[in-house]
């Protein structure tokens, strides 16, 4: 049985775990926040408010339901591609579960100009565009959070309900929905804040209709300087997407004596499985080969010039991909550090919600971030060398969501009846933890890391506030690129792109090797 | 286990502690760095900067912060207690904004500003800031699509209601890009009173409607490499040397595209010394050498604008393929500030009708 003072010794490791993610947050999120909601509203030069509440609750509302229905789109799409990617074996399953991950990636604008560029003008731009692009982007979410759960299922529960008498249909309800159920809420839930809260698409693929309130505190505050609107739109934004967050953190845990598989068993692929493999294979591979024809059709013949100059010239696509490549290293491991200490509070239910501190970063506008990082950090008393660091913080903060989520999803597959029995046996409340959690913890850690360092060699809305103007991250390389007239631009920047996405799966693949590894040791 | 816990935690603090201690010290006496806080499409060559450097003993620190409305905005909020030194890429159009309450520069022109061409003077008079470049921004129009149609090149923006030019024009948005604002200020400064109607008539004419430049240019205009249906842009006076300068061995010998030059809208940039330095006297010195020659001399190479000294040599692709610009769109400098909001919200009621 569970001693007192173990359990207190358990509960202040917990305590001390969190206080890094919580000290993280108060100095790296709140304060930048605070910072520049402060100077918001305090701003003497601003322009008169110029919207009501009205106004706000019209574009919110829009907003809304755009975000609801790619939601809802994003996890039909969603769920039967995690259920094939998942349980079972084909040639190619790797490459395409890495595939689905690339758009997610890539700067938004980018997989925007990629759609538009397959698409043409079959869909027009606005509402309908726009639900597509986020749907192609979002897959990734359903599929990583969902799949992970999915790989956990122990298959043999479902052949004994079988051999059992229950029907294919029974046998999942009972026991497959249970165990996936929290991976959907949660998956739901940030596809929703994605989608509310998108900006890189809506400039390619929107129209005047298609508004968030991103779009707005961007309009109102480099062009109105109506800050007060801005802050009242931030504030707006913090509430809905607050809500949804909760509302996806609500939802219960899985019974773990239903999950415990260490390795996924898959099962052989049938005919229809295969066919829908084959469409959403098309469906990621697409977008690639449309930008792998712009970087080497010059002038209607086929040339490698681009790729030859870009990676050879002077101020070239080599040394900004190595500078890259170690930022986003950095990213990884801080963002994971951080991320699997506020998880291992998050095993603790009365913790629980404390440890979702690390999802506030969701709440807030791209814009306003950008300003109150560059407000804090530029200037006395915590001027920073603009060296690497405040971005490595930045892009840090802004994965962290994605890094927690990760992690905690993989530890509450544990069956933590293992901690008890340890405790039980005689084991410190640290050890028992680790019996029970350890090999998922740093399983979870390193699939966070590589998709963290995936996201930050991608991430534009920090970087181009902070990055380092000598040697730019690929991000805002690829953008400048994007800046650029004539038809040589698109050409060179998906050159960029497609090196960039090589580099970002290179990543996630390399981590997501070591993850499992991690996963299988026995001690 | 624990120790490896432990481990865990003591290396997060103490890079957590590492990270919030890792403050820089402001330079004391000696070498000065003087940060120049600027947008996104800024370019300077390191030779340059190190000639600079080598002269003076300044060191300048180029600090981006967005495209140039965010960089502004974040300007005005840390006014008085700036992020930076000099503030290089502020506009006539966002000029106003700059100017607000106490203002974000300090007064400071440059002796240089004798030097300065006459016709990009607009806001020099209120002494706090100094020209840099600029850039017409005009529609272009696609020569290939046009030679094979046979429809005429249009010599300005007022045949565009034609229907003979139904469904041929790609513009940006006037909220969301800087190009479609200063399209919008092109065709008030031209039509003034007239520009509701003419706006109405654009609209029935099948005028597309981008969210952004790079939308425009690359997905919607048949010269943007992309598969385009729109043989007219509104873009840069300047796109046409990019897409020279920009395209593979073998150069060409013309471009394909070409600019609309009557309606055009006059952008011009601007570097001022931010409000609360405490390097007064060296910011001010970077701006001097941003109007200075050799600055000016590769102003046209690095981002595709003319320089705005007089005596600036300028290379022969610009004066071979930019459009020439003669009648530029000016705005009284007291009419911007408010034409601004007046007009949004009377294109967007044109556009939504």
């Amino acid at each position: 049985m569970e001693s007192g003072d173990d359990k207190l010794n358990a509960q202040s490791m917990k305590v001390g775990a969190l206080s890094v993610p919580l000290a993280f947050m108060l100095c790296f999120g709140l304060y930048p926040l605070a910072t520049v909601i402060w100077q918001l509203l305090g701003n003497s030069a601003a322009a008169p408010m110029m919207v009501g509440a009205r106004d706000i609750a019209a574009l919110g509302l829009g907003a809304g339901i755009q975000a609801v229905l790619s939601t809802a789109l994003a996890v039909a799409v969603g769920l039967p591609s995690a259920y094939v990617l998942s349980l079972h074996s084909f040639r190619g399953r790797r490459l395409l579960f890495a595939l689905v991950i690339v758009p997610f990636i890539l700067p938004t604008v980018v997989t925007g100009h990629a759609l538009r560029g397959l698409i043409g003008s079959a869909v027009p731009q606005g509402l309908g565009l726009v639900l597509l692009g986020h749907v192609f982007v979002n897959i990734a979410v359903v599929v990583r959070f969902v799949g992970s759960a999915l790989e956990s299922l122990d298959l043999r529960y479902l052949t004994q309900a079988r051999s059992l008498g229950a029907s294919r249909a029974t046998s999942w309800l009972t026991i497959g929905w249970p165990l996936v159920r929290p991976a959907i809420v949660r998956a739901a839930s940030l596809v929703f804040v994605y989608c509310f809260s998108s900006l890189g698409l809506l400039l390619v693929l929107g129209d005047r209709s298609t508004r968030t309130f991103e779009s707005e505190v961007l309009r109102e505050v480099s062009l109105l300087l109506d800050f007060r609107g801005a802050a009242a739109h931030t504030f707006a934004q913090m509430l809905v997407v607050g809500a949804a967050l909760w509302l996806g953190g609500r939802s219960r845990l899985p019974s773990a004596a239903m999950s415990g598989a260490e390795s996924p068993t898959r099962l052989p692929i049938g005919r229809g499985w295969s066919a829908f493999v084959v469409v959403v294979g098309a469906m990621y591979v697409a977008p690639f080969a449309w930008l792998l024809e712009q970087s080497i059709a010059v002038d209607g013949r086929f040339s490698v010039d681009y790729w030859v100059t870009s990676w050879t010239s002077d101020s070239s696509l080599a040394a900004i991909a190595i500078k890259s490549l170690g930022l986003a290293a950095c990213v990884g491991v801080v963002a994971s550090t951080v991320g699997a200490l506020a998880a291992i509070a998050a095993t603790d239910m009365r913790l629980r919600k404390w440890s979702r501190v690390v999802l506030a970063p969701m709440l807030f506008t791209s814009a306003t971030m950008g300003l109150g990082m560059l407000l804090s950090y530029s200037r006395a008393p915590l001027e920073w060398d603009r060296a690497l660091v405040p971005l490595v913080v930045a892009q840090s903060l802004l994965v962290l969501p994605i890094a927690y989520a990760t992690i905690v999803s993989r530890m509450d597959e544990t069956d933590d009846s293992m901690q008890v029995v340890a405790q039980s046996l005689g084991a410190s409340a640290s050890r028992a933890f680790f019996t029970a959690y350890g090999r998922r913890l740093i399983s979870g850690a390193l699939s966070a890391a590589g998709l963290c360092a995936a996201i930050a060699c991608g991430e534009y809305g920090a970087a181009s506030f902070l990055s380092d103007f000598q040697t730019p991250t690929l991000s805002v390389f690829l953008m400048r690129q994007l800046g650029r007239p004539g038809e040589a631009s698109m050409a060179i920047a998906s050159v960029i792109a497609i090196s960039l996405s090589a580099i970002a799966m290179l990543l996630l693949g390399g981590f997501e090797r070591l993850s499992k590894a991690a996963q299988k040791v026995r001690r | 286990m624990k120790n490896f816990l432990r481990f865990i935690v003591g290396m997060a603090a103490v890079s957590l502690l590492a990270a919030c201690g890792n403050t820089a010290t402001p330079s004391a006496g000696g070498d000065v760095t003087i940060k120049l806080l600027a947008h996104e499409s800024f370019v300077v060559s390191d030779k340059v900067l190190a000639e600079f450097k080598k002269e003076t003993g300044i060191t300048v620190e180029v600090v981006t912060a967005g495209d140039a409305g965010t960089m502004v905005a974040g300007a005005v909020l840390a006014a008085g207690n700036p992020t930076a030194d000099v503030l290089f890429g502020i506009d006539n159009t966002l000029m106003p904004n700059a100017l607000r309450g106490d203002g974000i520069f300090e007064e400071y022109s440059s002796p240089a500003l004798a030097d300065v061409r006459d016709d990009v003077q607009q806001w020099t008079e209120t002494r706090v800031v100094t020209p840099i470049d600029y850039a017409d921004v005009c529609v272009n129009v696609d020569m290939k699509w046009f030679a094979q149609s046979g429809l005429p090149v249009p010599a300005s923006i007022d045949v565009l209601t034609l229907p003979e030019y139904k469904n041929l024009l790609v513009i940006e948005d006037p909220a969301a890009s800087s190009p479609g604002l200063a399209f919008l200020l092109a065709v008030h400064a031209r039509m003034g009173a007239d520009g509701e109607a003419w706006w109405s008539a654009l609209k029935n004419n099948g005028v597309k409607v981008a969210a952004s430049w790079s939308d425009a240019y690359f997905n919607d205009f048949t010269g943007g490499g992309g598969a385009g249906k729109y043989p007219m842009v509104v873009s840069y006076a300047t796109s046409p040397v990019a897409e020279y300068v920009y395209a593979a061995e073998p150069k060409p010998t013309a471009v394909s595209t070409a600019v609309v030059t009557e309606g055009c809208f006059r952008q011009i940039e601007y570097a001022g010394v931010l409000r609360g330095t405490e390097h007064p006297a060296e910011a001010r010195k970077v701006v001097d050498w941003m109007v200075s020659k050799k600055f000016q001399d590769e102003v046209a190479t690095n981002m595709f604008v003319f320089p705005a000294l007089k005596t600036a040599t300028i290379p022969d692709e610009f004066t071979k393929f930019s459009g020439v610009v003669s009648r530029p769109g000016v705005l009284p400098t007291n009419d911007i500030e408010s034409a601004i909001p007046t007009l949004l919200e009377q294109w967007n009621r044109v556009m939504t009708s």
